[in-house]
């Protein structure tokens, strides 16, 4: 079949991208001052204990010969061994990996819930002042950091009227959720806006489309011809565009990570960016690589079955 | 004679300050082909679509128009839903834009039928490859499954009709079905639509600014311009013994065949702006057979006989024949 | 509500009203746009004048005050004026919004008309160049390379610049070959003008509104970006007024002191508001030519 060929060539493409996302990685690391040993030890260490730490953590090898390391274990899946905690990498990518992807996931779920209704208002009532309204205020949240959407989210609905936690998250699955809705309301208001923005102009140009006056002269009710004819249509282009936008979710799962205290793998990434615990760094920054490449693949492959033009 | 199934009395549609359709009236009886002739920029279009209502929110319609006798503006629009596609078609001219390119020609057309014949599942399919096979495409039942995209020009219009008619419909008003199309096809086209007609009982109107398609496939015509309604009547009247020099104008604008080289007849000047109507009649700043009543007060159709009707005011001018743009 | 019934049906004429009018109010947003921006230049060049107290002027009687009068945006812990600190702040984030933008613009633009125009090996790299970035999240790369080089708002431009070139290129790159297609560039290459010549002084000038446009937002998008850094400390330093920094100042004073954070992140979403404004009315203007 066709379609598994243009899967065939993207699951290719993204071990090349992995792959260069390795190097890069590897490469970053290495240009940044300081030592992971002399952060370890501290004031305490002397330089006989330091040289003793490089050569456990493999740090006394050349250049070459580490990535080559690197990479060997990288394809046994062995993320090696956290410098500063002495823990397996992925021991706490398991660990913390998990609320990111719950948080990225809830943030994805409540934008399209916000955008799709929004946009189908807006396209509808074109010109008019709801269209204006909706316009408007997802222009404000498009213009708005995440920290700060996530400032007055805790503000408003946390502190002041005290409806949800002020951070960190709950035991168990139901209190997480219930933890992660502020942050995950967060990202999605400026994600929504993204995807609000596209999905308007898409139905618009749909709405005017000569099939959808067909549809409609050939007798069907308008909840079918939105539904079955100009939503389909429509969304091909948001669903993409959604896909795409899930490194930016990641990115800003980071800081809203940090605004409301929630132990996850953005915040992972940044504490150990900062204590130049390379394998951490490394290892996240491939899982978080692989991840995002399945979810283009999946993209490309939801984008095939919408629109059976692609595949021809 | 019987009554006429579609009976449009003064049909005006009115977008903002202009009038792109003014007065309209005409008939049009079961089992008839009526052509109707005009530029682009005639109305023509908007004059198919305001008939099955779909203007309700871009433009503001009034005059009658009677189905079996019943005044289209007083039905509810469920009434009016179960009226399109039910008994009353519509095809345009470009299928590859009217047909939704996401879902199946299968799809597009048991959509219909789950909403005017209530069938669904396998009598619905069985009865949608009936349909392709009607309009004469092969293999109908393997191409329930087919994409637009994955038809040929000629296929897709087949198609379009198809998806049009599936609901056994008994007038299907034809916006330049054939414009698009290559010439060879073009006549499959116009052959189908006739065959259709004797086959499923039904009238047409078959929207066009070709002649030569209206000489070879309608009863009788209707020549628009600017909006108006300049002259209705039998196809062989209205070819050889017009009553309006519009009319005339067209036929002579169509290069014989005889002569390898000729002048080419045009009619001069150019359809009036919409926004600077001329006064009274609106052909006569390009008619040669102004006269100062002409430009006074717009002419209104009037019967000549039985079944040919004029706008002009000096048909009988035009009919002898005796001037011609191609003379002067 | 709009019919559900297409438009394609109107003639131009009809078609015309409409524009007439949706063309009337994007010229007021670009006033609005350019108005906003107009504001916040003043207060980067003279905030001495526009500003009632100096940034770091301290007030230990007025610590915590909500908005009054005296301090229409309230005073923070160390009894500075918050309006003050706002007003002053403009500086530094209008410098981030260009400095931030100015090479990558210019250099991802020129990079990326060579490369559309020549293709070839070249823009098989670049094409995986782009793969790569926007797998990585942006604020991670842009977070790495800072915490490399060390916080501080020169580093932050160069962490910024050298990832954001790309996106200039590849927007850059797509018009070019979109541009290359048209008949007029064909009419080049027949009169046997040089590659340079093509490229720029006919392709360019074609080519490049949607990445002036995308100047306008991504002008936008760095001052978010700036301001995120800067509330985690790694882009401007205390006691430096940027209104990320002054957004982190209020962090510990939420349910106390709201004002601290609110009115700082209102300044971002004001120039934000405008530099859209302005971007769109300027891509109106510039389609309407085309």
């Amino acid at each position: 079949m066709y379609l598994l060929g243009i899967l065939g060539r993207r699951v290719l493409q993204i071990m090349a991208t992995v792959l260069l996302v390795a190097v890069l990685v590897f490469t970053l690391m290495h240009l940044l001052p300081g030592d992971p040993a002399q952060v370890m030890l501290g004031d305490r260490g002397s330089t006989a204990a330091i040289a003793q730490l490089h050569h456990d953590l493999g740090l006394d090898r050349s250049i070459p010969v580490q990535f080559w390391e690197f990479l060997r274990r990288i394809a046994t899946l062995n993320l090696g061994e956290s410098v500063t905690m002495r823990i397996p990498v992925t021991q706490l990518i398991v660990e913390r990996l998990p609320i990111t992807l719950l948080l990225t996931t809830m943030a994805a779920l409540l934008a399209l819930l916000i955008a799709v209704p929004l946009a189908f208002v807006a396209a509808l009532r074109q010109g008019g002042w709801a269209d204006a309204v909706i316009r408007g205020i997802s222009q404000l949240s498009l213009s708005m950091p995440v920290f700060y959407i996530g400032l007055i989210l805790l503000i408003t609905l946390a502190a002041g009227l005290r409806w949800f936690p002020v951070g960190g998250i709950g035991s168990g699955f139901a209190q997480d959720i219930y933890y992660l809705f502020l942050p995950g309301l967060t990202l999605a208001l400026s994600l929504s806006a993204i995807l609000l923005r596209n999905l308007r102009s898409s139905l618009i140009e749909v709405l005017h489309a000569e099939f959808v006056g067909f549809a409609t002269a050939k007798g069907l009710r308008r909840r079918v011809v939105l539904g079955r004819h100009v939503l389909r249509n429509a969304s091909i282009s948001t669903v993409t565009l959604l896909g795409l936008n899930i490194s930016s979710l990641v990115g800003g799962a980071v800081i809203t990570e940090t605004v409301f205290g929630i132990p996850g793998a953005g915040r992972l990434m940044v504490d150990s960016i900062f204590s130049r615990d390379y394998a951490v760094v490394q290892g996240l920054t491939m899982v978080l690589c692989v991840l995002v490449s399945v979810v283009f693949l999946a993209v490309d492959a939801l984008q095939a079955l919408l629109d059976p033009r692609v595949a021809t | 004679m019987t009554a006429p199934l579609l009976s449009v009395r003064n049909l005006t549609v009115r977008i903002g300050d202009i009038k792109p359709v003014e007065d309209v009236s005409f008939d049009v009886s079961a089992g008839e082909v009526l052509g109707v002739v005009g530029e682009s920029g005639s109305g023509k279009s908007l004059m198919l679509r305001a008939i099955l209502r779909l203007l309700s929110h871009i433009a503001q319609t009034s005059g009658s128009i009677a189905w079996r006798g019943r005044d289209l503006a007083t039905l509810a629009e469920p009434e009016m839903r179960a009226l399109r596609g039910g008994e009353i078609a519509i095809v345009f001219q470009e299928p590859m834009s009217a047909l939704n390119p996401v879902l199946t020609i299968g799809q597009q057309i048991t959509e219909s039928l789950a909403e005017h014949l209530g069938l669904r599942g396998r009598s619905a399919r069985s009865r949608a490859a009936e349909v392709l096979d009607l309009v004469g495409i092969p293999d109908a039942r393997r191409r329930l499954s087919s994409y637009p995209h994955e038809f040929s020009g000629g296929m897709r219009q087949r198609a379009m009709l198809g998806i049009a008619l599936a609901a056994g419909p008994k007038l299907l008003l034809a916006d330049e079905p054939t414009t698009a199309l290559d010439v060879t096809i073009q006549d499959q086209i116009l052959k189908l639509l006739l065959r259709l007609r004797r086959e499923l009982s039904m009238s047409v109107v078959l929207v066009t600014h070709d002649l030569g398609i209206v000489a070879e496939t309608c009863d009788r015509v209707a020549v628009l311009y600017s909006g108006r309604m300049m002259e209705t009547g039998p196809v062989e009247t209205i070819l050889t013994r017009p009553a309006h020099p519009y009319t005339l104008g067209l036929i002579n604008s169509v290069p014989q065949a005889k002569d390898a080289r000729q002048h080419l007849a045009a009619i001069p000047g150019t359809p009036p702006d919409p926004l600077e109507l001329p006064p009274g009649c609106r052909f006569a700043p390009r008619c040669f057979l102004t006269s100062p009543d002409c430009t006074r007060k717009q002419p209104d159709l009037r019967a000549l006989d039985a079944d040919h009707a004029t706008a002009c005011l000096y048909p009988h001018a035009v009919v002898r024949g005796e001037l011609s743009f191609a003379s002067r | 509500m709009t019919d559900v019934v297409g438009q394609a049906v109107l003639q131009p004429a009809q078609l015309a009203a409409g524009g007439r009018a949706r063309r009337r109010r994007a010229g007021s947003g670009l006033l609005a746009g350019a108005a906003i921006l107009l504001v916040l230049l003043a207060c980067a060049v003279v905030p001495e004048r526009i500003a009632p107290y100096p940034p770091h002027a301290f007030d230990y009687n007025a610590l915590l005050q909500p908005p009054s009068w005296a301090h229409p945006f309230g005073t923070d812990n160390f009894g500075r004026d918050i309006l003050s600190r706002t007003i002053w702040a403009a500086r530094i984030d209008l410098q981030i919004a260009i400095f931030g933008t100015l090479f990558p613009a210019v250099f991802g633009t020129f990079v990326g008309a060579l490369i559309g125009y020549t293709g070839g090996l070249v823009d098989t790299l670049f094409r995986r160049l782009v793969d790569l970035l926007i797998t990585v999240p942006f604020l991670v790369l842009v977070i790495a390379i800072v915490a490399a080089l060390g916080p501080g708002l020169l580093n932050m431009y160069i962490a910024v610049s050298a990832v954001s070139w790309v996106f200039y290129a590849r927007l850059m790159r797509a018009e070019i070959i979109a541009q290359k297609r048209r008949d007029y560039a064909d009419a080049g290459r027949v009169m046997g003008y040089s590659r340079a010549r093509i490229i720029f002084r006919h392709l360019l000038p074609n080519a490049i509104t949607p990445s002036v446009i995308f100047w306008m937002t991504d002008m936008a998008l760095v001052i978010l970006l700036g301001s995120s850094l800067g509330y985690l400390g790694l882009g401007a330093q205390p006691p430096t007024a940027e209104w990320g920094v002054l957004i982190a100042d209020g962090k510990n004073f939420m349910t106390t002191a709201w004002w601290m954070s609110i009115f700082p992140g209102l300044a971002i979403v004001f120039t934000g508001v405008g530099f859209s404004l302005l971007g769109d009315g300027i891509a109106i203007r510039l389609r309407r030519r085309t």
